[in-house]
């Protein structure tokens, strides 16, 4: 019986730090949509604005290049950020389990109160977790944080980079290989396609609904490679 | 009571802040990289002017559009969550019942606490809590994502026009080298400020900014010369 629990709970656990590569995967999914989009953009308006297919192709590429970097930067920023913010929090919760203890044990039988649990148990549970662990109890409550579970910012990075090259390498492609009869509706078909696949992805990865996000990126695809087209041929 | 609002509204104008000058900051890096990047490609003003607008529209609209389909796609996933666990409570509660129980043993409470606990959230509100145990969000509360996606849309334009108008309003033997020290001083800028509003380290904050710029801008460049 015991030995069962055990199983369980592992499962439990290892359930936990799947969500967390789901969750990951499905950034990156997104990452990949917003390539697609700017790229796709950028060669709509600027190949609608002229016929030069050298200024429609570096811009294109500068713009994959532009968007993949800020995207990763951005992420890294975001990620580090997030590592500073939590070392710091954690010696601050540190410190006040030092300075008023009975404060923190407090909060963390609120938490348990707020979800509905009675005070008693929750008291209780406070006790127990405090005894075993009380920084990385107080820090998991107050703060949202798994204590020495920092994400790697460069990891982040790199695949935030990747995704979104990958998203904006299609539309940018299908631009340039296809000769000029062709191209216009080659890169709305590629659009098109990659827009579903990541409106496919994303829903299965968010837990959302597969049909209803596909339709959604697909009209969101039209009227992005739309807008862009009409500003382009303004100039 | 009457603090606990004011802290929330501060909170929320925070956020708008930094969605803001984070909104900025994307627009003035990708700008950046793409007006820099056709420039070094040494194709015509006209060129790189046209990349720069189609980058900065590209952008916003992408933002735009980026920010209704998650907002969407949060609606549905929660909806979703909804019903599945409806269901699931109808069909097999137990099963419901033992996840719960068996998620707060893996966070380390006692087995007789953990099977306590879940008795009394199961009893107060079964749907609530499998929904947020299972999903991680709290039925009935819905975060309003509005302000801040619209103040994002608007600094992004605002933030793309500095490299827009360095890189064509300069001479052009200045235009690439003097696009660079203004995107470079307008990162550092916004880089401060996000660090201050973000309460995070405003050094690393503006080096991490600073150095993303210079990348980005080197990257584009160096592919853009490649090219020439």
């Amino acid at each position: 019986m015991a030995a069962n629990e055990e199983v369980r709970v592992k499962k439990q656990k290892e359930k936990q730090t799947m969500s967390e590569k789901l969750n990951t995967l499905r950034a990156g999914v997104l990452g990949s949509n917003d390539g697609i989009l700017t790229v796709v953009g950028v060669l709509f308006s600027v190949a609608a604005a002229t016929n030069n297919q050298f200024t429609i192709f570096i811009a294109g590429l500068s713009d994959l290049l532009a968007c993949a970097f800020s995207m990763a930067s951005g992420e890294y920023a975001s990620v580090s950020t997030q590592k500073d913010t939590e070392k710091s929090a954690v010696a601050q919760e540190a410190a006040l389990l030092k300075s008023n203890y009975a404060d923190q044990e407090a909060a963390v039988q609120k938490f348990y109160e707020e979800r509905g649990v009675s005070a008693e148990t929750s008291l209780a549970i406070a006790q127990d977790l405090m005894h075993k662990d009380a920084l990385a109890t107080v820090v998991n409550v107050k703060e949202d944080i798994q204590l020495g579970h920092y994400m790697n910012p460069w990891n982040a990075a790199f695949s935030s980079l990747i995704a979104a090259s990958l998203g904006g390498a299609f539309p940018l492609i299908a631009m340039s290989l296809f000769s000029t009869a062709w191209q216009w509706p080659a890169t709305i078909v590629a659009v098109l396609l990659s827009v579903t696949l990541t409106g496919f992805l994303s829903a299965k990865l968010g837990h959302g609904l597969v049909r209803t996000a596909i339709i959604r990126n697909v009209i969101v695809g039209i009227i992005t490679m739309f807008i862009h087209y009409y500003v382009g041929q303004l100039f | 009571m009457k603090k606990e609002k004011k802290t929330a509204t501060l909170a929320q104008r925070i956020n708008v802040l930094r969605a803001s000058v984070m909104g900025a900051n994307d627009g003035i890096l990708s700008v950046a990289g793409i007006v820099v990047g056709v420039a070094g490609a040494a194709t015509s003003s006209f060129a790189i002017f046209i990349s720069g607008i189609a980058g900065m529209i590209a952008g916003t609209v992408s933002m735009a559009m980026g920010e209704y389909v998650s907002v969407n796609a949060e609606k549905d996933a929660q909806r979703k969550a909804i019903e599945t666990q409806t269901v699931a409570l109808d069909n097999d509660y137990e099963g419901e019942f033992a996840f719960v129980r068996d998620k707060y043993l893996a966070s380390g409470i006692r087995p007789e606490l953990a099977d306590q606990a879940a008795r009394e959230m199961m009893s107060e509100d079964p749907l609530k809590t499998t929904v947020r145990e299972r999903f991680g969000f709290n039925v009935g509360e819905y975060t309003n994502p509005y302000s801040a996606a619209i103040a994002s849309m608007i600094s992004f334009p605002t933030g793309s026009i500095l490299p827009l108008v360095s890189i064509t309003l300069l001479p052009e033997q200045w235009r690439i080298i003097g696009t660079f020290i203004a995107v470079i001083i307008a990162l550092s800028i916004t880089g401060y400020t996000a660090a201050i509003l973000g309460k995070a380290n405003r050094w690393n904050g503006t080096k991490r900014n600073v150095i993303a710029g210079i990348l980005t801008m080197l990257v584009t460049y160096g592919i853009g010369s490649l090219f020439a």
